[in-house]
């Protein structure tokens, strides 16, 4: 797979949550997903809204995989000689098939593979249909369809175990 | 029923219109001084009322003061501005009587105040998002039951937000 290409119908989508604040009431509050959603970074792409994540079956381990997010943020803070926040701590996953992403009526969504220097699992969940002034339904919409995984539960979740991809 | 009203319910004996406050006492009535001494007694009491009320009412939006200084989540969030925050417990107050419940609220890293009321019912569920955003916009979203979601901006001056907002809590109500 190359980067700009959709990802496969039978990959999993996932965005690990890395901070105690923004996690309410056993889910991601709608505060926090409306700002990961963002206008698209390159203006000669079809789409209106991206959110980052990641393709599962390019990771190893969801939950080492966040975690050494997690510790690579920390290590930043102590880098500059700054406290780490508490509040910096693997929590969780939300995470949908990328089947169903794309199956959705309204937002028309896809997941592009957009691979990063430091992330080479890394795509983008993206909108085509509605921008910024839609925000809201956006937010709705994903947080209805994609699936909250707290962190001690993410081993017994299937989709989010290595190898289910047959890749 | 909020939860003052809850509270007001439970702090009076007996039903219906004979029902009073357990703090009452009867006023005596034998004599003009002692009158006066009966109108100040009687305002104690109602003093007293209301003090109570006051310890046991939730205030909108508690605790969101913590939220009013920079990287309140350990990285780059923006605080929410004061005026913002005073803004979102004014809009609560004058929707109150029309709210199913108090939201849940959370801060958004932009400086936003973030409010969702969601509540499953059988035609599907109903939510409600209110965000007061910095910059003086009021980004709203609504799907009640089998209705298609819809979601409206306003500026926070605008006299039609809490004339739509009421509108919008008195179908969630119902729908």
């Amino acid at each position: 797979m190359d980067a700009g290409d959709p990802a496969d119908d039978a990959e999993t989508w996932l965005r690990a949550v890395t901070n105690s604040t923004h996690v309410r009431r056993g889910g991601v509050h709608h505060a926090a997903f409306r700002k990961w959603l963002a206008p698209r970074d390159d203006p000669q792409v079809d789409w209106k809204l991206e959110i980052s994540g990641d393709l599962r079956s390019l990771i190893d381990n969801v939950a080492d995989a966040a975690q050494k997010r997690v510790d690579d943020q920390k290590d930043k803070f102590r880098a500059k000689g700054e406290q780490v926040p508490s509040a910096l701590q693997f929590c969780g996953v939300l995470y949908a098939k990328v089947a169903k992403l794309r199956s959705l009526s309204q937002p028309k969504c896809d997941v592009i593979y957009d691979p990063k220097p430091e992330d080479n699992a890394h795509a983008n969940l993206v909108v085509r249909d509605h921008g910024v002034d839609k925000i809201l339904t956006v937010t709705a919409a994903l947080l209805d369809c994609l699936i909250w995984a707290p962190k001690d539960q993410i081993a017994a979740i299937q989709e989010l175990c290595k190898g289910v991809c047959g890749r | 029923m909020t939860a003052p009203d809850i509270f007001l319910a439970q702090s009076v004996t007996g039903t219906g219109e004979l029902a009073v406050p357990s703090a009452y006492r009867p006023l005596r009535n034998s004599g003009s001084v002692e009158q006066w001494a009966d109108l100040a007694d009687l305002l104690e009491q109602i003093v007293r009322c209301f003090e109570d009320i006051g310890r046991h009412a939730d205030p909108h939006l508690e605790g969101f003061e913590q939220f009013t200084v920079s990287h309140w989540d350990g990285e780059e969030a923006a605080p929410i501005a004061k005026e913002d925050l005073d803004f979102a417990r004014k809009l609560l107050e004058r929707i109150g009587p029309y709210l199913p419940f108090e939201p849940d609220a959370a801060p958004g890293t932009d400086g936003s105040i973030c409010m969702e009321w969601v509540s499953d019912a059988t035609v599907g569920s109903k939510k409600i998002f209110v965000d007061v955003a910095p910059g003086g916009a009021v980004l709203t979203y609504s799907r009640l039951g089998n209705y298609p979601p819809s979601e409206k901006h306003f500026k926070k001056g605008d006299p039609a937000l809490i004339v739509y907002l009421r509108h919008l809590f008195d179908f969630f109500a119902t729908a």
